[in-house]
């Protein structure tokens, strides 16, 4: 409802209103109401021969001999002013001038002015928004976009929804606006909209809260309706659920390793990882042997497995010391055995050679089957680290709100795709909203009422009869002396 | 002139697309030649069926889902996991690996509308029925829930919808 307007007209008042155009001037400054005395502007209404609106178009011809000087031009604004009350009734940005004839003693044109949201800019440019974490107030997000898109705070009107971010971080990319702002919305159970003086607002899709206009008697001046297709009967909305799911695989291997050692090194630590971009989660993990590397002559190593973190275990191999000491020590005898002499005998009186003792050389002989003992002695083992492995994902779940009372042949469903849900309550409460919009809306209906400025799409209006309509759209007839009147398009609720 | 037969594969092949679905047990083999081993299992896709008992609208899974070839670990999925389903040009389902998101929970809430009246609308809603599919390995402390010791054997499946026990493989 446009609460800024002031006065309705009289029940049997005549139309007397202004057409003005603008060569420079704002939407912010239509919205803050600097256009509403007309001051500046250039009044088309002597020339105007049909005038009317709808809530997102505007449609006038104009005639004239020599009083304009050029055609209007599209991307200016035009307003029409309630000259009763002094207020602007309805603003638009001129799209397309047509039927241009010039005669003797007469040029007419005709001209489609639109609402702003109607421009490519908003409905055809694609656009990132910034990326949001979880908890961000999406009325936040909302007004980032038409801070983008050049609207200033006076004609932002976006109060808090009480929704919030529900996933890890959120980026709207590559959509326009009005689709961003659609998506936004959603959640909330509002449709953006653009009011008659350019200012952004949403507006509820709940059919069932209360009137927000209520007419007085005499005011209904007539109705008609229409039933179109069958009715949505179902509605299902598919939702990422913001918590994470747990979700486990058999048990199995997730790694192995082949390990040597010996006298040459005391400590060995090799990293396992569960996979070959180290992304892979795994629990309750251990160390299975395929041949142990003590599986030769003689013992070398002890073999310890730990667990270091959910992506990766350690193996750890610690020298048994014994073969590296033997070595050692065997090389450091080779060394002070190499200078023990041979002896030698020499029989009394010289004579033939006599076979030399080798007193350092068997000693010398036992260090090298030591060394070789010790070279023998390296390990080979084999490992294979098994576990459970996980991970952590989204589920997708679906909340389905349907018509208890319709046969399986009517049947009707609408699925929608949502990032956007906080939880199931959240879900169940939106679902439900939708199938009484999508199902009420095909009964469409159209009703004439004594003119009320303050109607606006996504109204609720109570009727004097005590019947309700939601508004979708409206159509008023502003020709010179023409009554009053308002024509209202939405369904019954 | 194209034959029905004709528009028919043409719609399959246009509707080729993927997933995601989570796995109601532990994949076991489908086919064999004696040499190479199909694997396949009961995949949860999130969509319902009219129950022929009941006339109620339940979600059912896709039975017996062949595990497309070279992916040894989707051999080794638990109850429960996501999954990645691909279909064919011929309109089969094939399971081609892990996913990011499987299906959740699936509520349904009854809502009466009734015809327009005078004041606000009177609906009202009923209660909402949980008729998702949910598969867990049953823990060791729950195994004499379902029945006398070792009726149920340790690694048992247990397959519910909503909060129903339809079934323990």
């Amino acid at each position: 409802m446009r609460v800024d307007w002031v006065g309705l007209p009289a029940l049997d008042a005549k139309r007397d209103v202004s057409l003005y155009y603008w060569e420079d001037a704002t939407w912010a400054q239509c919205a803050t109401g600097e256009l509403d005395s007309g001051a500046g502007a250039l009044d088309l209404s002597p020339l105007v021969v049909s005038l009317s609106h709808t809530a997102r178009e505007m449609q006038f011809v104009l005639r004239w001999n020599h009083e304009l000087t050029e055609l209007p031009q599209p991307g200016r604004i035009v307003t029409i002013r309630d000259n009763t009350t002094g207020q602007t009734l309805f603003a638009a940005q001129i799209d397309a001038v047509n039927s241009i004839v010039e005669q003797r003693g007469m040029r007419s044109c005709s001209a489609t002015a639109r609402v702003r949201e109607a421009a490519p800019w908003w409905r055809v440019t694609r656009w990132n928004t910034d990326d949001y974490p979880a908890g961000t107030e999406i009325a936040v997000i909302v007004t980032d976009v038409l801070t983008a898109m050049g609207l200033t705070e006076a004609e932002i009107n976006v109060p808090p929804f009480g929704r919030w971010v529900p996933q890890s971080s959120m980026q709207l990319g590559g959509i326009p606006a009005w689709q961003m702002l659609q998506t936004l919305l959603f959640p909330t159970a509002c449709d953006p909209f653009v009011d008659a003086l350019g200012r952004f607002k949403p507006i509820s899709r709940d059919v069932v809260r209360d009137a927000d206009v209520t007419l007085p008697d005499g005011h209904l001046l007539g109705m008609s309706g229409s039933k179109a297709s069958p009715p949505v009967t179902s509605v299902v909305i598919k939702w990422v659920d913001r918590l994470l799911s747990r979700y486990e695989q058999q048990d199995q291997v997730l790694g192995a390793k082949t390990l040597s050692t010996g006298f040459f090194q005391f400590a060995l630590t090799e990293k396992v990882w569960w996979s070959d971009d180290r992304m892979q989660r795994a629990a309750s993990t251990y160390l299975k042997t395929l041949q142990d590397i003590n599986s030769g002559l003689l013992p070398v190593a002890n073999v310890k497995y730990d667990e270091v973190d959910e992506f990766h275990g350690r193996l750890r191999l610690s020298s048994l010391v014994w073969d590296s000491a033997l070595v050692t020590v065997a090389f450091a005898a080779m060394l002070a055995l190499s200078a023990t002499p041979d002896t030698v005998t020499v029989p009394p009186g010289g004579g033939a050679a006599i076979p030399v003792m080798p007193s350092g050389r068997t000693p010398q002989m036992g260090a090298v089957g030591a060394i070789m003992l010790a070279m023998m002695s390296q390990g080979t083992g084999n490992y294979e680290v098994w576990g459970t492995p996980y991970d952590y994902v989204h589920a997708v779940n679906k909340t389905e709100a349907y018509n208890d009372a319709v046969r399986s042949e009517e049947r009707r469903e609408e699925e929608i795709e949502t990032d956007w849900i906080w939880d199931e309550a959240h879900a169940q409460q939106l679902a439900i909203i939708e199938l009484l919009y999508r199902s009420l809306a095909e009964r469409a209906c159209t009703v004439d009422v004594a003119d009320d400025p303050r109607i606006e799409p996504g109204d609720v209006v109570a009727l004097p009869s005590g019947e309700r309509i939601y508004v979708t759209d409206y159509s008023r007839n502003l020709d010179r002396g023409s009554d009053a009147t308002l024509s209202l398009r939405g369904f019954a609720v | 002139m194209i034959g029905v037969g004709e528009i028919a594969r043409r719609k399959i092949t246009d509707a080729k697309d993927e997933i995601d679905g989570k796995t109601l047990g532990k994949p076991a083999l489908l086919v064999s030649d004696g040499l190479n081993s199909t694997y396949g299992v009961d995949v949860d896709i999130g969509v319902k069926k009219i129950d022929t008992n009941t006339a109620d609208e339940v979600v059912v899974p896709l039975r017996n889902v062949p595990i497309a070839a070279g992916n040894n670990e989707l051999i080794y999925a638990d109850a429960g996991a996501p999954v990645r389903l691909r279909r064919s040009v011929t309109g089969q389902w094939e399971i081609i690996g892990f996913a990011k998101r499987f299906p959740g929970t699936y509520t349904r809430v009854p809502v009466h509308i009734p015809a327009p009246t005078l004041g606000p609308l009177p609906y009202t809603s009923g209660d909402p029925t949980p008729i998702g599919l949910r598969a867990y390995r049953i823990p060791y402390g729950e195994l004499s829930d379902f029945g006398a010791y070792g009726s149920v054997p340790y690694g048992a499946i247990a397959i519910y919808r909503g909060d129903t026990l339809i079934e323990v493989r």
